[in-house]
């Protein structure tokens, strides 16, 4: 259960690096900057993250 | 079962830090596209935070000193998305601030996933309390 767990929590995170990273390259092909559209799914992503951390924090003794 | 799983573990953190070499390849250069990096990061850091504490490598109140501080910094991006917005100089600071104090977390958090659990915590900012604080 821990070992599954773990490998979501690391598909989750590569999940995440990925996406920026195309986010990226799609600014850069469409020779544009990022947009606050896009900005705004990275903050999402971000604030998720730290919703599963404070959850995790509020499951243990 | 956990031979696959430790296997599997191996090859996503492969993957992860493959992907983050592709991130700093795009050399991010412009305001926001620093702004992504510093989100991602952030991201990076309050998964890895989960991971760590889920696997015992941190404390519940290592876990909430460091969301803590995170929190900071999330307000630092926040603000430096808004100046950046309003045209104002500060924005530029506030960043590189929030990017600074960033990268040392990420550290800190890196070598924490690496090191025995009984290793000194570098950050002062993340000490643990002391047994007389604890009583208290």
């Amino acid at each position: 259960m821990n070992e599954t767990l773990l490998i979501e929590l690391m598909i989750e995170l590569l999940k995440q690096a990925n996406a920026a990273t195309l986010l990226l390259q799609k600014a850069k092909t469409e020779q544009r900057d990022v947009t606050d559209d896009e900005l705004d799914q990275v903050v999402g992503a971000a604030d998720a993250a730290r919703q599963r951390l404070v959850d995790r924090i509020n499951r243990m003794p | 079962m956990r031979k696959v799983c430790g296997l599997a573990a191996i090859v996503v953190a492969l993957g992860f830090a493959s992907a983050c070499s592709m991130l700093d390849q795009l050399k991010p250069k412009s305001f926001n596209e620093r702004l992504v990096l510093a989100y991602t990061t952030l991201n990076y850091v309050w998964t890895s935070a989960e991971v760590l504490l889920k696997s015992g490598k941190i404390t519940k109140v290592d876990a909430q000193n460091l969301l803590e501080q995170t929190d900071k910094i999330r307000i630092d991006l926040d603000l430096a998305r808004e100046f950046n917005r309003l045209k104002r100089p500060e924005a530029e600071d506030k960043l590189s601030q929030a990017i600074t104090t960033l990268e040392a977390v990420k550290d800190y958090l890196d070598k924490r996933g690496k090191a025995p659990e009984d290793a000194p915590i570098l950050s002062p900012h993340l000490e643990r309390p002391t047994p007389e604080e604890k009583a208290k």
